[in-house]
């Protein structure tokens, strides 16, 4: 009796622990924030099911296997300083390991991933521009059974700012 | 034993209490129906949809499975007020009933949208979209098992025919966000 109330509190924590730590963004003054569940790509995957060409198809298959896409981005320096903050600790607490970092135009952006079933497949992505000045400050989280050859497609078809360095992954 | 008869009357009764402490959706509606700091519009689809006799049997089919548009705005006159009221909905549309699909927002101005139900048999729709200057507005499309990929083949053919679409009713409303 006692160990069922003590499984049961558990696993509330763990699940209010878990709770996406970004969310806190999604209501903040001066953020831009743009977040898609996966309920959203199931009704994708399944708005062109009947689709005959094999492109159509794979990109189907890409976006059912998304679980969800969430951006955020800001021009703020306080708010850009929590989301770093916020993304360090994210990326510490989740154990994830570094994919990439690039230096462009005075913009440091950082690719982060937590392995998935394959080499080629991560079950999270992140990314977060580091802006300066008037640049954007911008996290980039997507989870699910990414195929990381596919991120460029995913980074063409939600188009938001900062989206666009996402398409470097796609050189290694 | 007797311990255990209490935890489940408690929680029977913490059940019950939660539950009405709820409020719905559709609560929500009846009870600002009563303020006219609201503008209410409610929509059943014979009003918009075309003449039924000039559709096929599987436009029929999602035309039926639409039951009522439902609009409700608030056009922004007082803050605290519409601070108080985008928190209800938030907490309502929070709840287990409704999916959320995705949400956009900037600065000033957010939108979200729900659903129930599964995904290819929906319910309910729900766009909650809120503008820090202007107001919020929550607009429900109401049906039974609403399917998306029906309704889209649905639109592309409507467009050859949107003329027999009366969407007079909407510019009203839709003027509260200009």
């Amino acid at each position: 009796m006692n160990k069922l109330v003590i499984t049961i509190l558990l696993v509330s924590v763990s699940l209010t622990g878990f709770s996406q730590s970004f969310e806190k963004f999604e209501d903040m003054k001066d953020v831009t924030a743009m977040v898609i569940n996966q309920k959203m790509f199931k009704l994708l995957g399944k708005m062109d099911l009947d689709s005959k060409d094999p492109e159509m198809k794979n990109y189907i298959n890409m976006v059912n296997s998304l679980k969800d896409i969430q951006v955020y981005t800001t021009k703020n320096p306080s708010a850009a300083s929590m989301m770093k903050s916020e993304f360090n600790a994210y990326k510490g607490a989740q154990k994830l390991e570094q994919l990439m970092r690039v230096k462009d135009d005075g913009k440091n952006v950082n690719f982060y991933y937590k392995p998935g079933k394959s080499d080629d497949f991560v079950s999270e992505f992140l990314m977060f521009l580091n802006g300066a000045g008037d640049e954007d400050t911008v996290i980039i989280k997507i989870t699910g059974d990414i195929d990381l050859k596919e991120i460029g497609k995913i980074a063409s078809s939600i188009n938001f700012e900062g989206s666009e360095e996402l398409k470097n992954v796609k050189v290694n | 034993m007797k311990f255990l008869k209490f935890l489940v009357l408690v929680l029977g009764l913490s059940g019950l209490t939660s539950c009405n402490n709820e409020q719905s959706l559709q609560e929500y509606y009846v009870d600002s129906k009563e303020n006219d700091a609201f503008i209410m519009l409610d929509v059943p689809t014979s009003l918009i949809a075309p003449a039924t006799d000039k559709l096929s049997a599987d436009q029929k089919k999602v035309v039926n499975s639409v039951k009522k548009v439902n609009l409700l705005a608030y056009s922004l006159k007082d803050t605290s007020f519409y601070n108080k009221e985008t928190a209800k909905l938030k907490k309502i549309l929070k709840s287990d009933h409704y999916d959320e699909l995705m949400k956009l927002g900037n600065s000033e101005q957010r939108m979200r949208i729900f659903i129930k139900g599964d995904e290819d048999a929906i319910d309910e729709v729900v766009v909650f979209a809120q503008d820090e200057t202007k107001g919020f507005l929550v607009a429900r499309v109401l049906g039974d098992n609403m399917n998306v990929a029906d309704m889209v083949r649905f639109a592309e053919t409507m467009d050859t025919s949107s003329a027999t679409l009366n969407t007079g009713g909407f510019e009203g409303i839709m003027d509260v966000f200009k």
